[in-house]
């Protein structure tokens, strides 16, 4: 059914009723023509012609109807697609606006509490505390992971 | 003339044999929440100041606050995101 898809809407219609109604003329003529005495003869191969198309005809009315309603939601969901696409990529603009700005005042902060530390360097070292070996290796534990 | 019923058998047949072929592709994030996070500095082994051990933690804390940002932004993302789909999916 997908190759449906390609030929338009307008063309399918024409079709499909062109079909059912050359199967009902066809068959109903056989039924007619058997009755009189020259058109005899075709009879069984316009019946037999006119039922196939009339099968046809009446598959492809009952596919049609929901063909053109899928395609009817083909086109709106394509144009949901299109709008939430359109809205997801503002939003990641507008999170890259936030974290280039953010970013920029979080390494503004750590570079001014380090620039305190360092003008504070003599009066924080003064109070005589000194780093041992085992607390900057505990120290660095706790940052790197036990590895465990 | 029993035949003609298979007509309705096969229009309802016909009825009930389509697809719908559309579906949403999945999101592009935004680039800076791709990027690889940044490891925290470790200590100096010759470093032995109390000034050295709060140098080092203010740069490690401004980068866990960095991290903490691109978290919140992923889950900015992907709330946005899950809303986008989801109207996309109603009637």
């Amino acid at each position: 059914m997908w190759l449906l898809q390609l030929i338009p809407s307008s063309w399918l219609e024409f079709m499909a009723v062109a079909i059912l109604v050359a199967g009902v003329v066809l068959f109903f003529a056989g039924k007619i023509f058997k009755h009189v005495p020259f058109f005899r003869q075709y009879n069984l191969p316009m019946r037999v012609i006119g039922f196939i198309l009339l099968l046809l005809g009446a598959y492809f009315n009952g596919g049609l109807g929901v063909e053109l309603e899928y395609r009817e939601r083909i086109a709106e969901m394509e144009q949901r697609i299109a709008v939430a696409e359109a809205k997801s990529q503002e939003e990641n603009v507008k999170i890259v606006e936030t974290i280039v700005t953010e970013t920029k005042i979080v390494k503004e902060d750590t570079a001014e509490t380090t620039y305190l530390i360092e003008q504070m360097k003599e009066q924080i070292d003064k109070q005589g505390c000194e780093i041992s070996p085992q607390v900057i290796e505990l120290y660095n534990e706790g940052i790197t992971g036990r590895g465990k | 003339m029993r035949l003609l019923a298979l007509v309705p058998i096969l229009f309802l047949i016909g009825c009930a044999s389509t697809t719908v072929p559309v579906t949403m592709n999945f999101p592009e994030a935004p680039e800076p929440l791709l990027m690889e996070p940044e490891k925290l500095d470790t200590f100096p082994e010759d470093a032995d100041q109390l000034s050295d051990i709060l140098q080092n933690s203010t740069v490690n804390y401004g980068k866990y606050r960095e991290l903490q940002l691109k978290f919140k932004q992923w889950q900015r993302w992907y709330d946005i995101n899950r809303k986008l789909h989801k109207d996309t999916q109603e009637n």
